[in-house]
């Protein structure tokens, strides 16, 4: 029952410590389209995020890309959060084969997989873009394996693939789970 | 069990690099080019507390590796359909306990930082994803700890319902 206390505090410290940087985040890019003045110099300088003329440099609508697909990774990591949030309560009540369980923490780990595929493909986007654009300056062949290599080494890194580990992890978590459960049915049912 | 091969795979996978980097880090030592995270100086600068928190960091990172090594072991019971085996059980267990070392240590050595700094006359108000990844490398160990006592209810139900006639 201790365990499951201090798991449900760090889960809770983990859960609203991020609900409250998106929410900083979010009156901090208000503040800065429609008050920029009343910021700090350094950071009121950051108002030209929303500079029509960004759009029209040479990467277009795509500089936008990586910080857009962060904001989505941090708003769906919240939501797995909330999903483990919620079985952790059921773990509160020595409640551990329930079917919410089991559909959290199967919602949860998928969450945490589709972060991880999510952050693979929009990094391969963005290296492949970076090294046709680097080429077409440079205007040199490049060796097809060092091209290979680089964007192999830009696009899977270890904050993705922990990702999936652990969206495999409550998966299977999930699936044991279930596994228990018809087994206390089995029993329970037995005379 | 296609899920089961794919966590089997990605956990080797990260097991074998993670090997590969620590191995790296000791061939990196001697060369004085080192440099940690928390203090932007080469080695010959460092002071007591920077070579606390670097053996705090290695320590870490070695539960880390062990924790991981748990886990492969527990992927690969899964992957042979064993699910309420005492072995995954004690491998889950272990791999908890060492994800929860894991974490706690680098928890102290973002306070060992942060009071470093406050003596340093170098304090800064930073918000960075380190403190998050501790809670989350802990919260993950909490997991597996509370799976392993799940598993340790759901094989004694299978005793029992094994023995039923």
């Amino acid at each position: 029952m201790k365990t499951i206390q201090i798991l449900r505090t760090l889960i809770n410290i983990l859960f609203y410590t991020l609900i409250a940087v998106f929410i900083t985040g979010i009156i901090f890019f208000i503040l800065l389209f429609f008050f920029p003045e009343l910021l700090p110099t350094p950071l009121g300088s950051f108002s030209m995020i929303f500079n029509q003329m960004l759009f029209n440099q040479p990467f277009g609508w795509k500089i936008y890309l990586v910080p857009l697909s962060t904001v989505i990774n941090y708003v769906l990591l919240i939501i797995a959060m909330f999903f483990l949030k919620k079985s952790v309560s059921s773990f509160l009540n020595s409640d551990f084969y329930s079917k919410n369980v089991i559909r959290n923490l199967k919602k949860g780990g998928n969450i945490f997989i589709f972060i991880g595929v999510y952050s693979i493909i929009i990094q391969l986007f963005a290296a492949l873009y970076i090294q046709n654009l680097a080429s077409n300056m440079v205007q040199m062949k490049t060796n097809f394996l060092i091209t290979l290599s680089n964007i192999l080494v830009a696009t899977i890194d270890l904050k993705s693939i922990i990702s999936i580990i652990i969206g495999l992890f409550f998966l299977l978590f999930g699936k044991i789970f279930e596994n228990s459960r018809i087994l206390k049915q089995e029993n329970d049912l037995t005379i | 069990m296609k899920t089961n091969k794919l966590f089997k795979i990605l956990i080797d996978g990260l097991f074998v690099s993670q090997l590969v980097y620590i191995l790296g880090i000791f061939f990196i030592i001697p060369t004085g080019v080192l440099k940690i995270n928390k203090h932007n100086s080469p080695v010959q600068e460092w002071s007591f507390v920077h070579w606390i928190i670097l053996i705090f960091s290695i320590i870490s990172y070695i539960c880390f590796i062990l924790a991981l090594f748990q886990l492969r072991k527990v992927a690969g019971h899964l992957l042979k359909n064993k699910y309420f085996t005492t072995s995954i059980i004690n491998s889950l267990k272990k791999s908890g306990n060492e994800f929860i070392y894991s974490g706690t240590i680098s928890f102290s050595i973002i306070v060992i930082s942060f009071f470093n700094r406050l003596f340093d006359k170098t304090f800064q108000l930073t918000f960075d994803s380190d403190l998050m990844v501790c809670l989350f490398i802990t919260s993950i160990g909490l997991f597996l700890l509370i799976q392993s006592k799940a598993m340790l209810s759901a094989k004694e139900i299978k005793q029992e319902n094994d023995l039923t006639i």
